[in-house]
């Protein structure tokens, strides 16, 4: 089993999953506006996995809704943190 | 199905944890007919909105080259069904049929079927392209499709939705590139299988 994710690669893992996307080049901070709306469908299920893998749990599909923003998640995955964190 | 189909279908094309594929039998129909009836993942796939009876499913089904059905969990519900269609073995190439239960949506799953189906694949078949399309209109998924595959084209009126006619754009999965989305998508088919 792998060692837990820190939230700081969490955001790293954020990080490029974004960049991946062409989106604009200011980092996650610049980007905390944008909803799930903004994303393509394959960047969701990406940050969904990539959330998942974080928190070390499913996560409701209702959580990842339309509107929430990168702000947001960050939050919650702050909040929630990673296991034995 | 021929015994060889049945031969197969014993054991699975592929299992990893929560996620398995199995040669399509006869008792995967009336789950894979609950999933094409709905409207919204009917609209998706090769039915194009129209309601296929069980029957008409079956025999359509029955004729497609080396389907697969994912199922999911120790109860092993059935939540997807991928398939080849046009395969064209002169030129190597065949394109991919892939439709999912709506509770998948948003989820790694699909790719995560997607993924080990043409595994499979091209472990078994001498094809080096998979043809991918996507109906124009799906603004959720053509731009992800667009940063991870070559594109190939734009098909004008192409698709016809019940008299709605639809544009579709296509994209390929290379044999020779197959291992980089593999990796790419590395993460989320762990989170798929790992349920």
């Amino acid at each position: 089993m792998s060692d837990p994710m820190s939230f700081e690669d969490y955001r790293a893992e954020l990080s490029v999953i974004m960049d991946d996307a062409d989106l604009l080049p200011s980092g996650l901070e610049g980007l905390g506006h944008l909803t799930m709306s903004d994303l393509d469908s394959l960047m969701v299920a990406e940050i969904r996995a990539l959330t998942e893998e974080y928190i070390g749990r499913a996560i409701e599909p209702s959580m990842l809704r339309p509107d929430l923003t990168i702000q947001q998640l960050l939050l919650f995955a702050g909040d929630v943190g990673a296991p034995g964190e | 199905m021929n015994r060889d189909q049945q031969a197969a279908s014993v054991e699975p094309l592929f299992a990893d944890g929560y996620l398995q594929l199995w040669a399509l039998e006869e008792k995967h129909i009336g789950p894979v007919h609950r999933i094409i009836s709905s409207a919204a993942v009917s609209r998706t796939w090769r039915s194009r909105g129209r309601y296929w009876s069980p029957a008409e499913t079956q025999a359509r089904l029955g004729s497609s080259f080396d389907s697969a059905v994912a199922t999911v969990g120790a109860e092993s519900e059935v939540v997807g069904l991928a398939e080849l269609t046009d395969v064209d073995f002169e030129d190597r190439r065949a394109q991919l049929g892939l439709v999912t239960a709506e509770s998948t949506w948003g989820t790694g799953t699909p790719i995560a079927i997607a993924l080990r189906y043409l595994e499979y694949i091209f472990r078994v078949y001498p094809l080096e392209k998979i043809g991918v399309t996507a109906h124009s209109q799906n603004q959720r998924l053509i731009p992800g499709l667009r940063r991870l595959l070559p594109k190939e084209g734009h098909f004008v009126r192409h698709i016809n939705m019940q008299g709605e006619w639809l544009d579709l754009e296509s994209f390929a999965i290379f044999r020779s590139d197959f291992d980089r989305l593999v990796r790419r998508f590395d993460r989320l088919a762990r989170a798929a299988v790992n349920q």
